[in-house]
């Protein structure tokens, strides 16, 4: 039988390293796709990955598949990390400078890796019109639609990722849903001024 | 519903992630409480290694002579002897094959003293030098059976792949370290073990 998620970072925590290796295994491509459809470049990308699994591992005695994770997925779980440490790569350059201290020895992507992640962001950078009426959406909106539109999560577990009980995010999900097909479909084509400008793509 | 309704396909990142597994893996290690207590250990015991070579040698008794006949060896560690020892300028841990992986991190100049004895205690007889390096004639190809791989990382760490059982009797492994603008500048050469050597204070060459 395949080990859980919950099984392998229960390892990990007891000194297993190899199970913290099959965790990343499994996880990588998910917390991959996280990071491109978020950052700006391919050095960023990496940074988020190692970043996450670094958090990951410093955290996994206190990983629960219980609540709205019940399955023991930990992708919820990981995303919750990758968000955090995507906030503090657009915080400062300061304290960016000391996380990159801390990540010393972890390993960046060669240039054809690196050319090839920078493919797949421009590939996921969404088409002008879509990303102005996201702009418009509250933070936690627009990535909920994420969470749930490009990240494949229930909405349930976009709500853990973000803080907020499974009936919220239902709720807030379906209003930026029927908010964007609203502005989508307007019959004059104009969209509002984005009141939330997303930072991320702001820096591109 | 939306465009933004797909995940992005994953691009191929096989180095990568290899790098990143095995980079994690030895964080993982490294931050074990077990493991750390074991790498401990087994600093210690390459230091009681050295103390014991250098009593023997004071003896006139070669290690390698005193456990068998024949020709002198270069010295290994016990088969199936794992060692990780990790410190803040370095990492050495043993790997798959009787390889010696040594991470050299960019920013620390190890301590020439504490990088030989990690060295020694994963098998690899080793002169470790900072802001010289040392070299005598041997053949470049004896040195690329020993150093069978060495990567220069962007974040300007350098990582080493050594075969210690590749390295001949009576030699030793002298990896100079120097620090340079932007990195390390890192030169590895064969030098033969106790006999006088030409130093100098100039890398032949810098990389990082």
């Amino acid at each position: 039988m395949d080990e859980s998620d919950a099984d392998l970072l229960e390892a990990t925590a007891r000194g297993d390293a190899e199970a913290f290796g099959r965790f990343y295994r499994r996880h990588e491509q998910r917390v991959l796709c996280y990071a491109i459809a978020r950052c700006a470049n391919a050095g960023d990308v990496a940074d988020a990955v190692g970043e996450t699994f670094l958090g990951a591992l410093g955290s996994a005695a206190r990983f629960s598949g219980g609540g709205s994770n019940a399955d023991g997925d930990a992708i919820p779980w990981l995303f919750g990390i990758a968000r955090r440490v995507l906030a503090h790569q657009r915080r400062s350059f300061t304290r960016r400078q000391r996380l990159v201290r801390r990540l010393e020895r972890l390993p960046s992507l060669n240039p054809d890796e690196a050319e090839a992640v920078e493919a797949a962001i421009d590939a996921a950078r969404l088409a002008p019109r879509l990303a102005a009426a996201m702009a418009t959406l509250r933070p936690k909106d627009r990535e909920l639609l994420r969470l749930v539109g490009g990240d494949e999560l229930s909405p349930a577990q976009a709500g853990a990722v973000l803080g907020m009980n499974a009936n919220t995010a239902r709720v807030r999900l379906s209003r930026a849903r029927a908010r964007m097909q609203s502005l989508l479909t307007a019959a004059d084509g104009t969209l509002p001024a984005a009141p939330h400008p997303e930072v991320p793509d702001a820096q591109r | 519903m939306l465009s933004a309704d797909r995940r992005p396909v994953p691009p191929a990142i096989p180095s990568f992630s290899r790098d990143m597994e095995q980079a994690l893996v030895a964080v993982a290690r490294a931050s074990s409480p077990a493991r750390r207590a074991r790498s401990v250990r087994r600093a210690k015991w390459a230091a009681a290694c050295i103390a014991a070579a250098a009593v023997a040698a004071a003896a006139g008794v070669g290690i390698d002579h005193a456990v068998g006949s024949g020709p002198p060896a270069a010295s290994h560690p016990p088969a199936g002897h794992a060692v990780h020892i990790h410190v803040a300028a370095f990492l050495v841990d043993t790997g798959p094959g009787g390889t010696v992986t040594v991470t050299l991190l960019r920013d620390y100049a190890p301590d020439p003293s504490a990088l030989r004895q990690a060295l020694a205690g994963a098998g690899v007889p080793a002169l470790v030098t900072v802001g010289s390096v040392c070299s005598a004639p041997v053949p470049s190809s004896a040195l690329n059976q020993v150093l069978t791989s060495r990567r220069h990382l962007a974040d300007g760490t350098t990582i080493l792949t050594i075969v210690p059982r590749a390295i001949p009797a009576g030699w030793e492994l002298n990896i100079g370290y120097f620090q340079v603008p932007g990195g390390n500048g890192i030169h590895v050469s064969l030098v033969p073990e106790g006999a006088p050597l030409t130093c100098r204070s100039a890398p032949p060459f810098v990389t990082g």
